[in-house]
């Protein structure tokens, strides 16, 4: 995949296999849409990769008693086909603006969130529904939060050895309206410059409760939760969102980079909180 | 490795390396050159090939994520000279101008109308997000994809795309 | 809405007949540069400075020799012939031997048995430079203290390349009569072609010469450009094109540096060598389109009169001339627009920078000044308290007008016809007051109307008229079918079957009869280059010329076959003049009695521009043999919150003669509707100190669902009595029109200027939020 050179992969017979190559050094290869993209960069030169994208125990996707288990390896394009959309629908609008249908049919939300990128489109939806990370490595399994397994750009809690296997998705109470908002330079096939995704338990026009995620504004998606708790038992009016605009500014902390310049993503964040109000129009 | 795959439906055995991509293994070593390389980096579609029937881009796909499964290149869709309805559509409608993202282009309305034989204007819009042309502006490309539909279709379903469109 | 009244006399041309090359490409059978291998052939890779300015204080290849491989190396010593490449000028080297100038510069070559090997041994190369200071931007460029940048024989005075002017009139005289005057600066960066083909050439070394098979736009240059570093006559170098994956500009003249570096590799290794660029390569080292710094000046009566026009124009032409004297000369004669105006001085720079050379790139040169031009029309009209449409209808050129170079217009001007055709396909009032209604209604949504009008000199004009010329070979073969010979390429815009059905309608033939013979030098004289939108009118009128030759001696030879004194010939059947064509015999019969007995079965044809004559001192005089035109409007929704916009709604009105073949015209303008909405809104390339790095993951283009989605097409034809058939140029002009429509819409649509390209969300969020003037 290297200009130079095709790299080595290696294809585990399963789960016990994986994490004995992982731990040898081997870097772990799902889809490929990313991985490989980066190699070819040069920006990565891992000295094998461990194929893991087959593996049946990261492939299912399972309805549960509150909740959905996804498995680590289950492709984009998957996960839309599958009950989670219409159970959670704040998946299906994250998930039709993730890259197009060849990109959806390949990447895989393991690999999407290993890669820790703060403008990963899976990591809005998992934050907003407060999903867990299951993981399992020489030491045995864990689960972690997952906001607490991302760190920064690129940098996530995995310990040496260890792989996503899943993820656990609480079903939220009550039927939240979802909103997701992207911005970009174009409108197909492209990385958020940032974005905003809620989740809102209305009653009439009051907001009940109230979860916000903001993706690209800084190292990690964010949460900005002072500015839900404020949003409570206010109107969905332009009157009662405006003053919070500031505030929501305020939970970020952009840089510029080639996709936008940071005090725009700052400001963009804050205004995005009107895109709210569209809500009221369907 | 040795590799095993169903090429065009043909079972197919080459020796190769694992990390072999996809695209050069079909362009160079099987000389399928109907796929075209524009970008090596997932961003352009003209490497657009199916594989078990899916839509991939073969830029990014490593020989060892093939094994054992069926790919569909733009070679497979003609026989003995006959046009695909697909390739049909792209001819009559001029949906054609250089031809290098061409092939993709077909790939991937080949994927469309299997998953949705009956697509609206804004369906194959979005659909075909994925695969960049610079020369016709999509339009004509647009037209190709629901007169292909058309074609595969037959005409019994053209009621329900008046209800869909109304 | 496409459909076109067909003049009763063509029975081909003017016919929507389906590509000739639609099939082998929806097969995947089409081969383009990188499809080719020949026997023994090798990988050829350059190796680039990565710094923007210096000197070359050592250059060592011999860790690339040595790696595991590498067939061969070559150093500017190593070029047998001269080391250039020659374009317009001929200041840009081969490979650079004493200075490189931009990164990216080639310093030395390789060739390889695999890419992956010369990939690896490019980065063995160890070259010690000893960096000058450099400049990056035009405006420091021309200062007196700037480092020199342009070779001194190619330039002007220090790194003005070349200074170009028009004086019509009386500016100061105008401005004085003026009751409205506008001014205003505007920026545009680069533009990147995005050819979905990337560059590629093989040199194959061939009977004491050299066979070049390339993706290309101008096989002539190549044959120069080869013919010269290998140090050959020309006769000993052979072009052949490839199937091309689009060019735009961009396979103008890079195809003859990929060649000359491919062919040098070739000569010394004795083996053929493919050079193919990957995207990256691609983007950071060729050509694009002149970023600039136009600076205008507009004054009008109340009544919407124009009265005068001054402007500054700077396009950064980076490192070399390659193309850029010719860039900077149609855009000073597009810089006035398509209108009526007494009193206009225009002066242009193009100006050396340590950047990679800027080159062709569809509009070549105009695009950056329609932007200004057109963003002050409406910046007048808003002045004026004028429709924006109405103050363009009040100054459009009609025949009989006066260009702004001075030139008597005296036949085939279609823009007050184009003009009204848009208003009237769009319904611009009800638009314009709709968009308003949705602007107080909506409150983080906004909607604008704009209007842009272009028109387009045709072919390479006055400054460089010795190209204006193609030659075709045309001969009918014993069984009726024809082949036809050009020099002139087909890379997408459908060229290949345009001249098929003129051959076709000239011999009357059926166009499925006719076969258009793979471009290579050896067949044809020189036909200069396929650019400047002058290959239906000009390749068309060689084509023309060889195939009356033809039918002449059909016609002669079908009288002796039928014994008639007058025939009438066509869909490749012949009967006698007036008699009933139902009992008219195959061509086939009468091409078969001329092969028994001996006669001629081929001519060649030729054909020139039309006489132009320009005074460089002046600017004034005849630029142009003729003029196509447009009229173009857009919708755009603009999103307040963020800054995001979208074209909703796009109508597209050509006068370009005769329109040939109206499936492939509307190809034509859809293609450049596309890339002139992407120069508007998206395409966006960076470069920092000279660097750039991008690929198509961050040079965004637009994909499907960024077109809007109701594109209205339409054609007025005001036909050219020089044209073949009445037809002009159409191939740029799409692009001219559509990005600064889009432009006027957003301008509209947030009530402030935008005076900078792209209008990424990042601008417009700025720009509506600041406004800078009242709606």
């Amino acid at each position: 995949m290297k200009k130079t050179g095709p790299v080595e992969i290696v294809k585990p017979k399963d789960l016990g296999e994986a994490i004995a190559f992982v731990r040898k050094g081997g870097m772990p290869l799902a889809g490929g849409t990313d991985a490989f993209v980066r190699i070819r960069k040069g920006f990565w030169d891992p000295p094998f990769l461990v194929y893991i994208g087959e593996l049946p125990e990261l492939r299912e996707v399972e309805i549960r008693e509150g909740g959905a288990e996804v498995g680590a390896a289950v492709t984009h394009a998957e996960l839309l086909r599958s009950e989670v959309p219409r159970r959670l629908p704040i998946f299906r609008l994250v998930l039709e603006k993730l890259g197009a249908p060849a990109i959806r049919e390949m990447g895989t939300i393991g690999g999407n969130v290993a890669n820790a990128s703060p403008a990963g489109d899976t990591l809005i939806p998992l934050y907003l529904l407060e999903a867990r990370v299951n993981l399992v490595g020489p030491d045995g399994e864990r689960s972690l939060a997952i906001e607490e397994f991302v760190l920064g750009p690129g940098k996530t809690a995995l310990r040496e050895g260890e792989l996503i296997v899943s993820f656990w998705i609480p079903f939220p109470e009550g039927d939240p309206v979802p909103y997701f908002h992207k911005v970009g330079r174009r409108r197909a096939l492209y990385i958020a410059v940032l974005s905003l995704g809620a989740l809102l338990w209305l009653e009439g026009d009051v907001i009940r409760e109230m979860r916000l995620a903001l993706g690209a504004v800084a190292p990690t998606v964010v949460r900005p939760r002072e500015v839900e708790a404020k949003l409570r038992g206010r109107r969905l009016s332009h009157e009662d969102l405006e003053p919070l605009c500031a505030e929501l500014s305020a939970a970020t902390s952009s840089i510029t980079d080639i996709r936008g310049p940071d005090w725009y993503r700052r400001e963009a964040a804050g205004r995005l909180l009107l895109g709210l109000l569209r809500l009221r129009e369907a | 490795m040795r590799l095993r795959f169903i090429l065009n439906g043909k079972p197919m055995e080459v020796d190769t390396h694992s990390g072999r991509r996809l695209l050069d293994l079909l362009r160079e070593d099987l000389g399928l050159i109907g796929v075209k390389e524009g970008c090596g980096e997932g961003e352009c579609g003209a490497c657009t090939v199916l594989v078990n029937g899916k839509p991939r881009l073969s830029c990014l796909t490593a020989a060892i994520q093939v094994e054992g499964k069926e790919i569909l290149t733009v070679e497979g869709l003609w026989e003995n000279g006959k046009l695909h309805p697909i390739q049909k559509a792209f001819v009559e409608t001029a949906g054609v101008q250089c031809g290098f993202c061409t092939p993709g282009f077909i790939m991937a309305t080949y994927a469309l109308l299997s998953e949705n034989p009956d697509p609206s204007p804004s369906e194959v819009r979005e659909w075909l997000a994925g695969n960049l042309c610079r020369c016709t502006g999509y339009a004509q490309i647009i037209e190709a994809v629901l007169l292909a539909a058309k074609y595969m279709r037959g005409d019994a379903l053209r009621v329900t795309r008046a209800e869909k469109t109304s | 809405m496409e459909e076109l009244k067909v003049a009763e006399e063509t029975r081909v041309v003017g016919q929507a007949v389906p590509r000739l090359d639609a099939e082998a490409k929806v097969k995947g059978e089409a081969r383009y540069a990188d499809d080719l291998a020949f026997p023994g052939m090798l990988y050829g890779k350059a190796i680039r400075s990565p710094v923007p300015h210096a000197r070359i204080k050592r250059l060592d290849l011999s860790k690339v020799a040595a790696h595991p491989g590498v067939a061969c190396v070559v150093s500017p010593a190593d070029i047998p012939g001269e080391n250039v490449v020659p374009v317009i000028y001929r200041d840009m080297p081969l490979l650079a031997a004493e200075v490189v100038r931009y990164v990216g510069e080639p310093v030395a070559l390789l060739a390889a048995e695999t890419r992956e090997a010369a990939y690896r041994a490019a980065e063995l190369a160890e070259v010690e430079y000893e960096e000058l200071p450099a400049v990056f931007d035009p405006l420091e460029a021309v200062k007196s203290d700037a480092p020199q940048v342009a070779v001194p024989e190619a330039a002007e005075t220090g790194n003005v390349f070349n200074h170009m002017v028009i004086r019509k009139g009386d500016v100061a005289r105008g401005f004085a009569e003026a009751d409205e005057i506008v001014e205003g600066e505007y920026r545009v960066g680069y533009q990147e072609h995005v050819y979905i083909e990337p560059q590629g050439v093989i040199a194959v070394p061939e009977a004491g010469g050299m066979a070049i098979y390339g993706t290309l736009q101008c096989p002539f240059y190549v044959q120069n450009a080869v013919a010269a570093v290998l140090g050959l006559p020309l006769s000993k170098v052979r072009v052949v094109q490839t199937a091309t994956g689009g060019g735009f500009g961009g396979k103008e003249d890079v195809p003859s540096q990929l060649a000359a570096m491919a062919a040098v590799l070739a000569w010394k290794s004795r083996r053929p060598v493919k050079v193919v660029y990957d995207r990256e390569e691609d983007i950071a080292t060729t050509s694009k389109r002149h970023p600039a710094v136009i600076r205008y000046r507009t004054g009008a009566k109340r009544d919407g009169r124009l009265v005068a026009v001054e402007v500054e124009f700077y396009y950064n032409a980076g490192a070399y001339q390659t193309l850029s004297s010719a860039v900077l000369w149609r855009g000073l004669i597009h810089a006035a627009g398509p209108y009526r105006i007494p009193n206009v001085k225009v002066d242009g720079y193009s100006v050396a920078t340590n950047t990679v050379p800027c080159g062709a790139f569809r509009g070549f040169g105009s695009p950056q000044v329609i932007f200004a031009h057109e963003s002050q029309m409406d910046e007048l009209a808003v002045r004026l308290g004028m429709d924006p449409l109405e103050l363009r209808e009040r100054n459009a050129l009609r025949v009989g007008d006066r260009t702004a170079t001075d030139q008597l217009l005296e036949e085939s001007v279609g823009l007050m016809d184009a003009i009204e055709r848009a208003r009237e396909l769009s319904g611009w009032e009800r638009l314009r007051r709709e968009a308003e209604e949705f602007n107080r209604r909506e409150p983080f949504r906004r909607r604008g109307i704009g209007v842009s009008t272009v028109m387009y000199g045709v072919g390479m004009g006055a400054k460089a008229p010795l190209l204006d010329k193609a030659g075709a070979y045309v001969k009918v073969e014993a069984d009726g079918s024809v082949t036809v010979a050009v020099g002139n390429t087909e890379m997408g815009q459908g060229a290949l079957t345009v001249l098929a059905q003129i051959a076709a309608e000239a011999l009357g033939v059926r166009v499925e009869d006719v076969q258009l013979a793979p471009v290579d030098t050896s067949r044809v004289p020189d036909s200069g280059p396929t650019v400047a939108s002058r290959t239906t009118t000009v390749a068309g009128a060689a084509v023309l010329d060889a195939a009356r030759k033809i039918r002449a001696r059909i016609e002669a030879a079908a009288r002796e076959v039928l014994g008639a004194d007058a025939v009438e010939i066509a869909d490749s059947k012949v009967w006698p003049a007036g008699g009933d064509s139902g009992r008219a015999v195959p061509l086939s019969e009468v091409t078969r009695w001329m092969w028994v007995h001996n006669w001629d079965m081929g001519a060649t044809g030729w054909a020139q521009g039309a006489p132009v004559d320009w005074d460089p001192e002046t600017g004034l005089g005849k630029a142009y043999f003729v003029y196509a035109y447009a009229c173009h409007i857009a919708e755009v929704e603009v999103d307040l919150l963020t800054g995001e916009a979208k074209v909703r709604r796009f109508w597209a009105v050509h006068d370009s003669g005769k329109i040939v073949n109206p499936a492939l015209a509307r190809g034509q303008v859809a293609g450049g509707v596309a890339q002139g909405i992407g120069y508007t809104l998206m395409e966006y390339l960076p470069s920092l100190e000279g660097r750039i790095e991008g690929t198509l993951m961050t040079y965004r283009i637009p994909t499907a669902p960024d077109m809007p989605e109701e594109l209205v097409i339409d054609f007025v034809e005001a036909p050219y009595s020089d044209g073949p058939y009445g037809a002009k140029g159409i191939g740029e002009v799409p692009l001219m029109a559509s990005h600064a429509a889009v432009a006027n819409a957003i301008s509209h649509a947030v009530g402030a200027r935008l005076t900078e390209y792209p209008a990424l969300p990042e601008r417009v969020f700025a720009l509506a939020r600041n406004k800078t003037h009242p709606r």
